[in-house]
């Protein structure tokens, strides 16, 4: 009788022990979820709009023409230009040891279009040239870049730009 | 039978939609590029009209800009052009040339680049007609166009009129 009894309670023993780990590893519980946070419009042109002065300033002139459309339009002081031209004329300077030592943007201002594909960035760019004329190694610009999203990449649609030295 | 004839209809309505889609985008943008040229032409009329409303409507609240003398905003601008019109007499013309606009697929923001000609009234010691590079970007806003940035600064009299 009494082994009887012990069988029994091993029996449930058994079920409770075989239960518990059952459920101990079936479902753990579910980690918090932790939401990426949305990057907007103009996060994205922000993001971009660094990328493309860094290039700038590091020279990488794939990078930074990279970064204009190609049937992009530009107002440069007193004319227009073109990406094809500013290609062959930065190459130039870049391949001929000019270039800048550093470029830096403030005061960004961002307008982005109600469908999130278009935003203009308008911002003052400072940099520092290579140059043997210290009187030169500075300069400061008035700049103005429209960007459009086309086929999911963003591409500069429009550049305007002029040195504050010369428009103050 | 049955079967053939909706696979039919079925490929129909795909080549119908497939060869549309492009087309109404393209129709979309090219409107756009229309409504754009028309606003441009009209703030510039205003403007050389010394329509100080007229012109100023045409600027969105939030607008930013470059200008010659930095960063203004409309309400810097409105003050400064009113009271210019009234001492000067303002303009007796303005026109645009070299106009060259690109529209964003969605056809809701577009950017207008040309240059601008502005004869003043009451120059005096100074040339009558002066030039600007313009650059406007413009967004569409309850089914009107408003310029949200603008950027414009001196530009040499074109070759031709020298």
């Amino acid at each position: 009788m009494l082994g009887i009894r012990i069988g029994r309670n091993l029996h449930w023993l058994l079920i409770a022990v075989v239960f518990a780990t059952a459920c101990a590893g079936s479902d753990p519980a579910p980690e918090p979820v932790v939401e990426e946070p949305t990057m907007t419009v103009e996060d994205e042109v922000r993001e971009r709009m660094m990328e493309f002065v860094t290039a700038y300033g590091s020279n990488d002139v794939e990078g930074y023409i990279g970064a204009f459309a190609d049937d992009g339009t530009q107002w440069w002081p007193g004319r227009r230009q073109t990406r094809a031209g500013y290609h062959e004329l930065w190459s130039g300077v870049v391949g001929g040891g000019g270039g800048l030592t550093e470029a830096n943007i403030s005061d960004l201002q961002i307008h982005t279009s109600p469908a999130g594909d278009g935003a203009v960035a308008s911002y003052l760019l400072k940099v520092k040239r290579i140059t043997d004329d210290p009187e030169n190694a500075d300069a400061t610009y008035q700049m103005s870049a429209t960007w459009f999203k086309r086929d999911g990449e963003w591409s500069i649609a429009h550049f305007h730009y002029n040195p504050v030295s010369d428009a103050n | 039978m049955l079967k053939q004839v909706s696979i039919a209809v079925f490929l129909s309505a795909f080549a119908l939609q497939a060869s549309g889609t492009p087309g109404a985008l393209g129709q979309g943008t090219a409107n756009a590029q229309a409504e754009v040229a028309d606003a441009v032409a009209q703030l510039t009329m205003a403007y050389g009209a010394n329509d100080i409303e007229g012109y100023f409507a045409a600027y969105s609240p939030d607008m930013t800009w470059w200008a010659p003398m930095g960063r203004w905003d409309k309400a810097s601008y409105l003050d400064y052009w009113t009271e210019y019109i009234e001492t000067t007499g303002g303009l007796t013309a303005a026109a645009n040339s070299d106009v060259q606009i690109a529209v964003a697929p969605s056809g809701e923001m577009a950017v207008a680049s040309y240059l601008l000609s502005a004869t003043r009234a009451n120059p005096g010691d100074a040339a009558p007609t002066v030039y600007y590079q313009m650059s406007l970007t413009m967004v569409k806003r309850d089914g009107g166009w408003t310029i949200v940035h603008t950027h414009f600064q001196g530009a040499p009299a074109p070759v031709a009129e020298e």
